[in-house]
């Protein structure tokens, strides 16, 4: 179900990739499956980032395309001839389905109850927060690595539980699968350790507890080295040192308590109290060292998350996406639905019954809850613990009122079988809810409760598919809007000039637009670009910005030096598109004043309403900048000067061109294409002295 | 100074009655893995001393080596904990040896993957 | 328990599959990932290259010539000039400005028809419509590769018989203008309309009139321009004056006026004692270059070039034409670059891609051409660039045994991206040589390190030393069990 309910997009659009990110995953695969695992690993991409060139190979989470290789080839081995388009776009719900396995072994190791893990099953497969992520054609890292993070969790409960080296093993290795697949997979590390912290905490760490995290540890930092993108990070980065700090505590706790054994009192009194403050104390020196000297450093990323306000005050590139931006409560609300209202009960439940497994998942929750609070990119994590907590809460209900709502004499039975069962506090034996039940509700409201609970779970699918069919299922490539006859159009300005690119430039040829754009144009315009997504090195993309923010004759220097053959912008003026390259051009400003002081984000604002505005009281500075006269070049023509998109008149209707020459304008003016012209051949003409 | 002195001897006559409790108590088995775990640790301490000197030039290298040894210690120790505390467990010791090996052995190939 | 081996897969697979290689890439694989992702199998190349209309076939050796005058019967002043331009190889054609279908006649389908323009202009002109077209095409003309050689004079004033004729038909100001807006399209800004040049002291000995013939023999030396050790005297000139640009980097003179010359209205006489302005660097004759190495010479003298100045005693007025017509029309100081070739030391022919820290060669074969045909350059000063945004390197090539072979050796630097070549060599009186070739520089893939680092063997010894403990603890307990 979880599969199908993902294949909106396929059926109402075409089987194709979504977005951006995506686009460059599907490249990587292609190259992949085309040239071997050798060429991919040593890639040197040429074609994005120029001049600089990006080292492919070793600066992306391989998992993704190593699992979509493995797939493609397997199929080609039985002779099902898949094209690898079709392996990426499906991936995905593929996935989610084997996610949603993950999400009923967790749940059934964490409460030992196989209905709460079927309910997990069902509430990750569709929740939407995940499903937004994962439909088909939104081939992202997400989609493997949620996965990866349930089944990991997974795996080291089971392992906590069992207590086996060979499990702690294995829970590294499902770790390993995660570092290679998301970045994310900090998360893991950081929950596991804070995990073991309040495990010591609340006094019930044994000798399973050691040696599995242990284990674990050891084997999942050798494993984080291995993968190129992370390398020495695993060990210097400041987002690992949770988990080096807490091995420390680990070992010496245990070694504490082994000595306990072996020393008589004072001497322990006495030992401890010389090892505390100086182990102590030297691990806070070797920490506020690294951090001061800055041997070891948060990533931006990290960094925003711990305090909201940090991108926005010093890395605008962060800031500057749209996934960054903290939550608001209906985005809770539309992508959790009753998840929402029964995740609480879950974690109460958790804090009630403390096994190891359900101080895992309580933790995992809150922890979770917290970073989605910070970006809405992080709702998907929080989307398993939601599931995970909301399954264990309402098995919890379900239980309770069917114990009512079943006949008395086997409520007896149930009171007798739990009195007897509790005390061994195996886990599979729970069946009511703390105590046997005193209460007397009368068997009619438990039916009542029954069905109430049914019918929100039923209001929780319909939500799911709604939400999957319309909130999340459209392709950003392909637009459709419905007509004023609720005809459907179709815009696919994106994919028609991509391909006139494709066929009517040089191939070598070099283009220059906002690198929100740059790896669906090397992907399907297969030409070298100067920024893309990947945002790895802010003064190109600051050059980028000041490119698009100078006057004409100023930023012809910039696309001499750095051999532009075409300039492409987005424009939404015409088809009513919002995300167009005007509506971000003050992030294009704010970038490019960061590293050239020069550009301030003050010039560029109406001198009347001091607000941003394309209309007749723009400043000068905007109405001279490329972006400007790009998007609204002859746009006078087609609409007599009025932008749908931001609903203004423009201000200057005629715009002139010295250096550029219009090359492609798409149908719905969407994507717009400049050619650079070469240097005057005769140089500027002269100005003659006499007037005669 | 006699202060110093004081301490010091404490903590020998400490290490002495703890090195006592600790041979009547270990079986000889796990004296063998503690035999093991201190010949882990010294190659391990050596190898950063390497390192403080000659400089942390093939970091790899270093982090591979260290963790190796480092990392087996850690295995031990976990192997050593199982086999004093049987009933915590539940697994005999000829299984919590065949998992200690193979553990190892994934540790080994990864950390020579690590190693170049 | 089948889910659980997917970890492990995912983690061990990919450590052989680098070993076994599932794709079974044949070994030259950088050119198939350059076939696949290009769709093309065009190599280095950036831009498109350009396209040569079918006159420049024999631009060298037998050139296709415009000549436009105005009035045509100025063809028989001019016969010595244009007979020394036929035994150069020129093939001649004389069309008036008027014709209309002069302008139509430099382009015949959109291609360029004709190697070089000489345009001699004179009072009365043609009106300043038909100058305006006549330009226009001009400009277009040179921009599309073809030379100019334009000479003009302010006013008849100077008649082939050196008699004053103070009725002279002078340039109307719309014409004049014309002119002028032509002039500063190729850099040059003219005297006033109606003004010529003077001079007291450097003027030709069979001048009794105002002094308008004067000699220069300020011209421009060391130069394929002209020969200047070979010149026999000083150059005769009557006309106007002009100035350039300090500026503008295209454009040079070829012959100056000596700094007692000085401009003054033609109807002056030469008793008024009127001084006029007294320029300081007066350019009688110069050139533009433009960025296509199209030439534009620009005379204010149309008598330099006429029968009666090239009879005249001590002056070099007929080898200083032919040398400035031949040199205008690309049949000496022109470059062309052939066999660029640049491969790894050891290796023959170029690679895809390039790696940091190698060794690469590069070699270019530069032609000049003399009496029609190609000969090695002798320059010694080519230099080529290894640019990314910056040069990184600047090398002098070096030119082995004077063979027109131009070689370096170097090591690529420490940082990859994608680099190129370029040659950039611009020397005056020759064409430019610019020319920008691609080679990517790779990282080092994860085999190219050295495989074993001496001063890592202690952590090697350690990791064996290791495994070997833990082997042999691991019979031991067995045993002991």
């Amino acid at each position: 179900m979880s599969f199908f309910i993902r294949l909106f997009a396929v059926i109402r659009f075409e089987s194709v990739i979504h977005e951006f990110d995506p686009y460059f995953n599907f490249r990587t695969t292609r190259f992949l499956s085309r040239e071997g695992y050798y060429e991919f690993w040593n890639w040197f991409d040429e074609g994005s980032w120029y001049p600089l060139g990006r080292v492919i190979g070793q600066t992306l989470y391989p998992g993704l395309m190593t699992t979509s290789y493995l797939i493609f080839h397997a199929l080609h081995f039985f002779g099902i001839m898949i094209d690898i388009k079709d392996v990426c776009v499906f991936l995905a719900p593929l996935f989610s389905g084997c996610a949603a396995m993950a999400s009923y072994l967790f749940t059934k190791e964490v409460t030992g109850r196989s209905e709460a893990g079927l309910l997990g099953a069902v509430f990750l497969g569709i929740a939407p927060s995940y499903l937004s992520r994962s439909v088909a054609g939104s081939y992202d890292n997400e989609g493997v690595a949620i996965f990866a993070l349930v089944f990991s969790f997974y795996v080291f409960v089971k392992a906590i539980h069992t207590g086996t080296m060979l499990w702690g093993m294995l829970a590294a290795l499902a770790y390993f699968y995660m570092v290679s697949a998301w970045g994310g997979y900090v998360f893991i590390t950081n929950t596991v350790s804070i995990y073991m912290v309040a495990m010591t905490l609340l006094g019930r760490v044994t000798g399973r507890h050691f040696v599995v995290f242990c284990t674990w540890y050891i084997i999942g930092t050798m494993l984080c080295l291995n993968i190129p993108f992370v390398n020495f990070q695993a060990v210097t980065s400041s987002e690992h040192m949770a988990s080096h700090g807490v091995f420390l505590m680990l070992l010496a706790y245990m070694a504490s308590q082994y000595l306990r054994d072996l020393i008589p009192r004072e001497g322990i009194k006495f030992l401890v109290r010389v090892l505390v403050v100086g182990v102590v104390g030297a691990f806070l020196l070797l920490f506020s060292y690294l951090t001061i000297t800055g041997k070891s450093r948060w990533s931006g990323r990290s960094m925003t998350l711990l305090d909201p306000t940090y991108a926005s005050k010093y890395i605008p590139i962060i800031a500057s996406v749209s996934e960054h931006q903290p939550t608001t409560w209906s985005a809770y609300i539309l992508d959790l639905h009753i998840l929402i209202l029964l995740a609480p009960i879950g974690l109460l439940v958790c804090f009630k019954h403390m096994t190891d497994g359900m101080v895992f998942a309580g933790l995992y929750g809150i922890l979770s809850v917290y970073f989605s609070g910070v970006m809405i990119r992080l709702m998907l994590v929080l989307a398993p613990a939601a599931a995970v907590l909301a399954a264990i809460g309402l098995s919890w209900l379900l239980s309770a009122f069917v114990t009512y709502a079943k006949s008395p004499t086997a409520l007896q039975k149930a009171k007798l079988k739990a009195k007897g069962s509790r005390a061994g506090a195996s886990l599979s034996s729970f069946m009511s809810f703390g105590e046997a039940p005193t209460g007397n509700m009368s068997r009619t409201l438990a039916l009542l409760g029954l069905g109430f609970l049914l019918y929100c779970t039923v209001k929780y699918v319909a939500h799911c598919t709604w939400t999957s069919s319309v909130a999340y299922s459209h392709p950003s490539i392909v637009l459709a809007h419905r007509g004023r006859d609720g005809a459907r159009h179709i815009q696919d300005d994106f994919r028609e000039a991509y391909y006139w690119l494709r066929q009517n430039t040089y191939p070598r040829s070099r283009i220059m637009s906002w690198w929100d754009y740059g790896y669906q144009i090397t992907t399907m315009g297969n030409r070298t670009v100067l920024v893309d997504n990947n945002t790895w090195n802010n003064t190109h993309i600051a050059t980028v910005g000041l490119a698009w923010a100078s006057k004409e004759e100023d930023a012809y220097p910039i696309l001499l030096k750095h051999d532009v053959d075409y300039v492409l912008v987005v424009f939404g003026g015409v088809a009513r598109y919002q995300s167009d390259d005007i509506n971000k051009f003050l992030w294009m400003i704010r970038i490019a004043s960061g590293v050239y002081p020069r550009v301030q984000e003050a010039d560029f604002m109406s001198p009347t309403t001091r607000g941003y505005s394309v209309g007749k009281d723009a400043s000068q500075t905007m109405i001279n900048s490329l972006m400007y006269k790009c998007c609204y070049y002859r746009f006078a023509e087609i609409s007599r000067g009025f932008d749908y998109a931001r609903n203004s008149e423009i201000g200057k209707k005629d715009v002139t061109f010295k250096h550029l020459e219009e090359a492609f304008t798409s149908q719905n003016w969407i994507v717009r294409i400049y050619k650079v012209l070469k240097p005057p051949n005769r140089g500027t003409k002269l100005k003659s002295r006499s007037s005669d | 100074m006699k202060a110093l002195s004081g301490f010091v001897s404490t903590l020998t006559d400490i290490a002495k009655s703890g090195f006592q409790q600790y041979k009547k108590v270990t079986p000889d088995r796990v004296k063998l893995l503690d035999l093991l775990v201190i010949f882990l640790g010294y190659t391990a301490v050596v190898q950063l001393l390497y390192c403080f000197i000659v400089g942390s030039f093939p970091f790899n290298s270093f982090l591979s080596g260290f963790i190796c040894c480092v990392g087996s210690m850690t295995l031990t120790i976990g192997l050593r904990v199982q086999l004093m505390d049987p009933e915590e467990f539940k697994i005999t010791a000829e299984r919590a040896f065949a998992d200690y090996l193979v553990c190892n052995l994934v540790l080994f190939l990864t950390v020579i993957n690590f190693l170049g | 328990m089948a889910l659980f081996t997917l970890p492990l897969l995912v983690a061990v697979i990919p450590c052989v599959l680098c070993t076994t290689d599932l794709a079974k890439a044949p070994p030259l694989v950088d050119e198939r990932i350059k076939e696949a992702l290009l769709g093309t199998s065009v190599r280095n190349e950036v831009t498109a290259p350009e396209v040569r209309p079918a006159v420049d076939d024999h631009k060298y050796d037998n050139p296709r010539t415009l000549v436009v005058l105005d009035p045509i019967e100025m063809k028989d002043s001019f016969t010595r000039f244009f007979k020394q331009m036929e035994a150069a190889g020129h093939r001649l054609a004389y069309r008036k400005v008027r014709d209309s279908d002069v302008d139509k006649e430099m382009f015949r389908h959109g291609e360029r028809a004709f190697n070089n323009v000489v345009l001699f202009l004179r009072a009365p002109f043609p009106s300043s419509d038909a100058l305006r077209s006549l330009f226009g095409q001009l400009l277009s003309f040179m921009d599309d590769g073809g030379n100019l050689l334009i000479a003009t004079g302010a006013s008849v004033q100077g008649n082939s018989d050196g008699s004053g004729d103070d009725t002279a038909a002078v340039a109307s100001s719309a014409q004049w203008k014309e002119l002028r807006t032509f002039a500063n399209e190729l850099g040059m800004d003219l005297d006033r309309r109606g003004w010529v040049l003077r001079d007291h002291f450097a003027f030709h000995g069979s001048d009794e009139g105002q002094h308008s013939m004067i000699t220069s023999d300020k011209i421009l030396r060391s130069t394929p321009v002209v020969d200047d050790k070979a010149l026999g005297g000083p150059v005769a000139y009557r006309g106007v004056g002009h100035w350039l640009s300090p500026s503008n980097s295209l454009t040079f003179s070829i012959l100056r006026a000596s700094p007692t010359t000085y401009s003054a209205p033609a109807s002056v006489e030469e008793d008024a004692g009127y001084r006029g302005d007294k320029q300081e660097n007066t350019f009688l004759v110069s050139a533009m270059q433009a960025h296509n190495s199209a030439r534009a010479v620009f005379s204010g003298s149309l008598d330099m070039f006429s029968d009666e100045f090239f009879l005249l005693s001590n002056v070099s007025n007929s080898q200083f034409c032919g040398q400035l017509a031949a040199w205008t029309c690309h049949q000496t100081g022109v470059l062309r670059s052939i066999n660029l070739r640049h491969h790894k030391y050891d290796e023959e022919s170029a690679p895809y891609m390039y790696r940091i820290m190698d060794n690469i060669t590069f070699s270019i074969d530069i032609q000049e051409i003399k009496q029609g045909k190609w000969v090695a350059y002798m320059g010694d000063d080519v230099q080529v660039e290894f640019v990314m945004l910056d040069p990184y390197l600047r090398l002098f090539l070096d030119n082995k045994a004077s063979s027109g072979t131009f070689t370096t050796n170097f090591k690529a630097p420490d940082h990859w991206g994608v680099f190129k070549f370029v040659i950039d060599h611009r020397r005056q009186g020759y064409t430019f040589l610019h020319i920008e070739e691609q080679a990517p520089l790779r990282n080092f893939k994860h085999d190219d390190y050295a495989r074993f680092i001496w001063c890592a063997f202690p952590y090697y010894g350690s990791v064996f030393s290791t495994i070997a403990a833990v082997v042999g603890f691991s019979f031991i307990f067995l045993s002991s069990a």
